[in-house]
C-alpha cells in the first residue's frame, strides 16, 4: 500500500509533533482499511439489534440479513464505556536504537498514540501508565479529545530512563484496575518472564484482555561475526567486552528462551503476544495488530 | 658454533614471508564496536570466558600459521644439527680437509684392492656430498699441507712415511685459517698413526673442531714378513732370514737370494700362524755389486716386506788390533776369540814400536793393552783421521780425550768381587758374579764418561768416552786386561764373559753404520757444512742426490744405495720400509670425552649408507613431522571457528 510504505518508521520518524504523528498513521492506514470489516478495539459481542434509518450502512451485519432478510447492527460489550489501559516501557533499554532508525520507545510511544486516537475517535475511554522501575506516570482513562491531546502530550514528554521492572509495574496497575477492558502492554519485556507472568497473571485476573506488543529493534538481534563489540547495558551500566560469534549465539539462546517462556506463559493466560521491531512499518504493525484482535 | 646448520641456508630469507602472514592477521582483526545495548542479561560470565577462550585461539591459529610458514621454509634449507659430525660434511659452510693415511701399510690388499685405493673410493663417495668442491682440500705429503680437491687430484703412492711436527702445522693451519673446519681422516690406524691423531685432536684448543675417523682396518688381518738378514761370509756365504708370520692364515711360500740378478734356487716353506725362525738360504755368488737380496714369493697382502736385501761387505769381519806387550796380551787374545761366535774376527798384535798407520786404518778395533811405548801408539791414533768408523779400547793410563783427567791409584786394598751392572743396555743381564777370587789393585778414577760398568765402590770399571767427531768409539778401561799386577781377571771366569761383552758393545756401535735408512724419513746429513759435496747413488748407480748444504734428505725408494762421502771410502747403505709398518698394529682412535660431539669413528660402509641416506636422517623428518601438527593444529582452531560463523551469517 503507497499509505504503508510512506509510513514507515524512517519516513514518519522525523515528524516530530507525535499527535500529528499519530493522526497520519491512523488515518493513512483507515484509508487504506476501508473496506475492513473491523471497528474500534472491542472484544466481546454483546447482541444484535435493529438497523435504524441514518445509521451508517457499514454497521449492518450482512450475514444476519442474508439469514434473515432483515437489517441487524452488531453490538458488543464494549461499544459502552470500554476502557482501554495503554502501558507503555519508559526504561533506558527502550531507548535502544540502531543508527538511522527510531528508538524503541519512540516506536512504542508512536504506536501508543495512535492507538490511543482510534479508541478515543470510537469513543472509548484510555488510560495511560508509563513506567520503568515503578510507573512513573498514570492518567486515568477518559474518552474525550482532552484526553487524547494529554495522552499525546504525556508520550511527548516521556524520556526513557532507569531500570526495567515490568512485572511489578503491570501488578501494580492491574490493582488499580476495577473494569473488565483491554490492557495494552507496549515493552521490550527484558525483565524476568516469570514476574512478567506473575503481573500478566494479576491482569487477567483483573478480567483485563491483555495485548503484549513485544517490540524489539533488529540489531537486538544480529552481530556481525567480523567485529567485536563492547556492549554498555543501557540501564545497568555494565560493560561487557564479546567477539560477534559469542555475542549472537548468547543473544539468540538468550531470547529463544526468553520467548519460550514468554509465549508459552502468554499462551497459558490466552494472551496475544506480538513482536513487532522497529523496522516495520507503523501500518503494517497495527493491521497485524487488528489482525490479532477480531473485534476492533 | 651455532647448533643447527643448514643446506641450502639462502632459502632462510622466505622467512619474511612469516611476517606477511602476521601482518595479514592483523588486517583481518575485528574492529571493536561500542555498542550501548538494552540489556545484558543474556550475557553471563561463560560469555565472556568464550571471548576470551576464542582469542586465544585465534592467538595460537596465528602462531600456528607462523609456524607453518616458517616450517615449509626450514623444510626447503634442509636442516642438520651440527653436533653431528656426518651432517657437517655436508655443511656448505664447512671446509673439508680430506687426510689419507700415506704409509706403507695402506698397501695391504683386501679383497683385491689396497686399503689406500679403498680410501680413494671413499674420498668420491665423500666429494659428491658437496655442490661446492672449493671447500675441499686433501693433504699433499708432498708438501706436507693440504691443497685444493680438484676432479684429477691424486695422491703419491702409499710408501711415505709422516712427517709428525709438518703434519701438526697443517692441521693447526686449517683450523686457524677456515671457520668451520672438518677433518676427515682416512686410516688403517696403526697405532703410530693413531697416537699422533689423538693427541693433536685431544687438545683442548681443537676440541671442538669436528673430526670424522674412517676405519680401514682390515678384517682378520695377516702377513709374512721377512725381517732382517745376517750374512755369513766364508766359503759357503750364508743369508741368514728372519721369517716371521702374523694372523690366522697358514700360507705356503718360496725363498730364494738374489745377487746380481741372479736366483738361488727357490726353497719352499710353509708359514704357518705364529711362525718366527730364521731360515738359512745359501748365497749363490759373491756380489760384484757388493749387496744382494732374499726374496719370499707368496700371497700375503703386504708385499713390500717380502724382500729383504743385505750388505755383503762390512759387516761381520771385524778386525781387532791388539797394541801391547805380546805375552801380556795373550790371554786377551784367546779371550777374544772365545768370546766371537758367529761371526768373524782377525785378530793381529802389535808392539807400540811397530804399530803404523796403516795398521790404523785397517782396524775396526783397537785395544790399547798398557806397556811401554802405548803413549806412541796413542799419538799416532790420534793423529791419524779415521777412515771408517772404529773403536779404541783403552786399558792404560793414556786418553785420547784431552778433558779427561785420570789418577792412577796405587796400593789399594783389593776390592769385593761383586761387580754391579750399570747403565748401558748391553751390558744389562751381566751376570753379577760373585767371583771371590776377582781382585782389582789398582784402578784408575777421574774417567768422564758413560759407567759401563762400575766397581764395587762405585768408581767405573768401564766407561765410555764421548767422541765430539762421531768417528770413533772410545771405551776407557780403568785397569790394564791381559796378565798384570794391577789385577787378576785373566785369571778368573769373569774375564772371558766380560770380554765378550765388551766386544759386543764395540761391535754394536760399530754396527749403526749398518743400521739402515728409513724410506721416506727426513735422514740427518751428516756431512753437512764439509767443503765438498756427498753423492748418493741408487741401486743402478744413478746418482739422485747431491748432499752439500742440505741439514737433512729423504729417499723415497728401498734399495741398497750407495754413498760416497769425501774423503772417506764409499759405502753401501740399506734403505728399507719403516718396520712398524709391517707389525700390523692396528688401534682405532680412542675418542676423548672433550671431542664425543664433534668427532665419529666410522667404517666405509657406514659412511656409503649415510651418503645413500643422509637427507633421511631424523633431521630431516622433524620439520615435516612439525608441519603435520601444525597443520592439524589449524584445523583443529580453525573449525571451531568457521563453525559458528557459517551458523550466524
Amino acid at each position: 500500500m503507497q499509505t504503508a510504505s510512506f509510513l514507515k518508521p524512517e519516513h514518519v520518524a522525523p515528524i516530530r509533533s507525535l499527535s500529528l504523528r499519530a493522526r497520519l498513521i491512523v488515518e493513512g492506514m483507515i484509508a487504506g482499511l476501508h473496506k475492513s470489516p473491523y471497528h474500534g478495539f472491542s472484544t466481546e459481542f454483546s447482541e444484535f439489534r435493529a438497523h435504524r434509518t441514518g445509521e451508517s450502512s457499514r454497521m449492518i451485519d450482512w450475514r444476519k440479513f442474508a439469514k434473515t432478510d432483515r437489517s441487524y447492527v452488531r453490538l458488543h460489550e464494549d461499544e459502552t464505556n470500554c476502557s482501554v489501559h495503554l502501558l507503555i516501557d519508559k526504561s533506558a533499554s527502550m531507548g535502544f536504537s540502531a543508527a538511522h532508525r527510531m528508538s524503541k520507545f519512540d516506536y512504542a510511544r508512536t504506536l501508543a498514540a495512535s492507538i490511543a486516537w482510534i479508541l478515543i475517535r470510537q469513543r472509548d475511554a484510555v488510560s495511560l501508565a508509563a513506567f520503568d522501575e515503578k510507573i512513573t506516570t498514570y492518567l486515568p482513562p477518559h474518552s474525550t479529545n482532552i484526553q487524547l491531546q494529554t495522552i499525546l502530550s504525556v508520550l511527548d514528554s516521556l524520556a526513557p530512563a532507569a531500570q526495567t521492572c515490568c512485572g511489578s509495574a503491570i501488578d501494580l496497575l492491574a490493582r488499580g484496575i476495577k473494569k473488565r477492558g483491554i490492557t495494552i502492554l507496549l515493552s521490550d519485556f527484558f525483565d524476568d518472564p516469570d514476574r512478567i507472568i506473575e503481573g500478566l497473571k494479576h491482569l487477567r485476573y483483573q478480567r483485563q484482555d491483555v495485548l503484549c506488543l513485544w517490540i524489539l529493534d533488529p540489531q537486538e538481534r544480529v552481530f556481525s561475526n567480523t567485529r567485536s563489540y563492547q556492549l554498555n547495558d543501557m540501564e545497568t551500566g555494565r560493560t561487557l567486552f564479546l567477539d560477534g560469534i559469542t555475542a549472537a549465539t548468547f543473544l539468540e539462546a538468550g531470547m529463544h528462551r526468553h520467548r519460550s517462556l514468554m509465549e508459552d506463559g502468554c499462551r497459558e493466560l490466552k494472551i496475544d503476544l506480538s513482536t513487532i521491531t522497529t523496522d516495520e512499518a507503523f501500518v503494517h504493525a497495527l493491521l497485524r495488530v487488528l489482525n490479532a484482535r477480531e473485534r476492533m | 658454533m651455532p647448533l643447527i646448520g643448514f643446506l641450502e641456508p639462502q632459502f632462510l630469507w622466505g622467512l619474511l614471508f612469516a611476517g606477511v602472514v602476521l601482518v595479514l592477521h592483523l588486517l583481518q582483526r575485528p574492529r571493536t564496536v561500542r555498542l550501548p545495548f538494552s540489556t545484558l542479561r543474556f550475557f553471563d560470565e561463560s560469555a565472556v570466558t568464550k571471548t576470551r577462550s576464542r582469542s586465544i585461539k585465534k592467538l595460537l591459529l596465528l602462531c600456528t600459521r607462523i609456524l607453518m610458514t616458517a616450517m615449509i621454509i626450514v623444510i626447503f634449507t634442509g636442516p642438520f644439527l651440527k653436533n653431528d659430525p656426518l651432517r657437517s660434511m655436508h655443511d656448505p659452510a664447512s671446509d673439508l680437509f680430506i687426510w689419507v693415511d700415506p704409509t706403507p701399510s695402506m698397501q695391504y690388499q683386501e679383497n683385491g684392492i689396497s686399503l689406500y685405493k679403498k680410501a680413494i673410493h671413499t674420498i668420491d663417495s665423500i666429494v659428491q656430498l658437496r655442490t661446492d668442491r672449493n671447500r675441499i682440500h686433501l693433504f699433499d705429503p708432498g708438501i706436507n699441507d693440504f691443497k685444493s680437491f680438484t676432479s684429477d687430484s691424486s695422491q703419491t703412492t702409499a710408501a711415505q712415511c709422516i712427517e709428525v711436527p709438518q703434519l701438526e702445522q697443517a692441521f693447526t693451519r686449517a683450523i686457524e685459517t677456515t671457520r668451520h673446519p672438518v677433518f676427515i681422516i682416512l686410516s688403517d690406524f696403526q697405532s703410530p698413526t693413531t697416537r699422533i691423531m689423538e693427541t693433536f685432536f685431544s687438545q683442548n684448543r681443537v676440541a671442538t673442531v669436528t673430526v670424522v675417523y674412517l676405519s680401514l682396518v682390515p678384517n682378520n688381518p695377516w702377513n709374512c714378513t721377512l725381517e732382517e738378514v745376517r750374512v755369513i761370509t766364508g766359503n759357503d756365504p750364508l743369508a741368514l732370514t728372519h721369517l716371521t708370520s702374523s694372523g690366522n692364515h697358514r700360507c705356503p711360500a718360496t725363498l730364494s737370494v738374489s745377487i746380481d740378478n741372479i736366483h738361488s734356487p727357490p726353497q719352499g716353506y710353509t708359514l704357518s700362524p705364529g711362525t718366527d725362525t730364521i731360515i738359512t738360504v745359501p748365497i749363490p755368488r759373491v756380489s760384484r755389486a757388493g749387496w744382494g737380496k732374499v726374496v719370499m714369493q707368496c700371497n700375503d697382502p703386504l708385499s713390500f716386506d717380502n724382500t729383504a736385501r743385505f750388505i755383503m761387505d762390512v759387516h761381520d769381519t771385524v778386525t781387532v788390533r791388539i797394541i801391547g806387550n805380546k805375552i801380556e796380551s795373550y790371554p786377551l787374545v784367546a779371550a777374544l776369540g772365545a768370546a766371537c761366535t758367529g761371526s768373524s774376527l782377525t785378530i793381529a798384535t802389535s808392539t807400540p814400536e811397530s804399530f803404523s798407520i796403516e795398521q790404523c786404518h785397517e782396524a775396526d778395533i783397537i785395544i790399547v793393552n798398557g806397556g811401554t811405548g802405548a803413549q806412541q801408539a796413542m799419538r799416532i791414533i790420534s793423529q791419524t783421521h779415521p777412515l771408517k768408523k772404529q773403536a779404541i779400547i783403552t786399558a792404560y793410563d793414556s786418553v785420547l780425550t784431552k778433558d779427561a783427567a785420570s789418577v792412577w791409584k796405587k796400593g789399594v786394598s783389593p776390592l769385593s768381587a761383586r761387580l754391579a751392572d750399570t747403565a748401558s743396555g748391553l751390558w744389562k743381564g751381566f751376570p753379577s758374579l760373585h767371583c771371590d777370587e776377582l781382585k782389582v789393585y789398582a784402578y784408575r778414577t777421574g774417567l768422564h764418561g758413560i759407567p759401563l760398568l762400575s766397581l764395587d765402590n762405585e768408581t767405573p770399571l768401564c766407561t765410555s768416552i764421548p767422541d765430539t767427531v762421531g768417528r770413533r768409539i772410545h771405551i776407557a778401561l780403568a785397569t790394564p786386561l791381559g796378565i798384570t799386577s794391577s789385577n787378576n781377571f785373566c785369571e778368573t771366569a769373569f774375564y772371558v764373559p766380560f770380554i765378550d761383552r765388551l766386544l759386543r758393545t764395540v761391535r754394536n756401535e760399530l754396527s749403526q753404520q749398518q743400521t739402515p735408512w728409513i724410506v721416506g724419513k727426513m735422514i740427518k746429513n751428516q756431512w753437512y757444512g764439509h767443503h765438498r759435496p756427498v753423492s748418493v747413488l741408487d741401486p743402478g748407480g744413478k746418482q739422485i742426490l747431491l748432499l752439500q748444504q742440505q741439514p737433512s734428505f729423504s729417499i723415497g725408494t728401498p734399495g741398497i744405495y750407495k754413498v760416497v762421502p769425501p774423503d772417506e771410502a764409499p759405502f753401501f747403505k740399506n734403505v728399507v720400509i719403516d718396520p712398524v709398518e709391517r707389525e700390523l698394529d692396528y688401534r682405532v682412535p680412542t675418542i676423548a670425552k672433550i671431542n664425543e660431539r664433534s668427532s665419529i669413528l666410522i667404517s666405509p660402509e657406514e659412511l656409503l649408507a649415510y651418503c645413500t641416506i643422509h637427507r633421511r636422517s631424523i633431521t630431516w623428518i622433524i620439520p615435516w613431522l612439525l608441519l603435520v601438527l601444525f597443520c592439524f593444529m589449524e584445523l583443529l582452531l580453525r573449525d571451531d571457528g568457521e563453525r559458528i560463523k557459517g551458523r550466524h551469517r
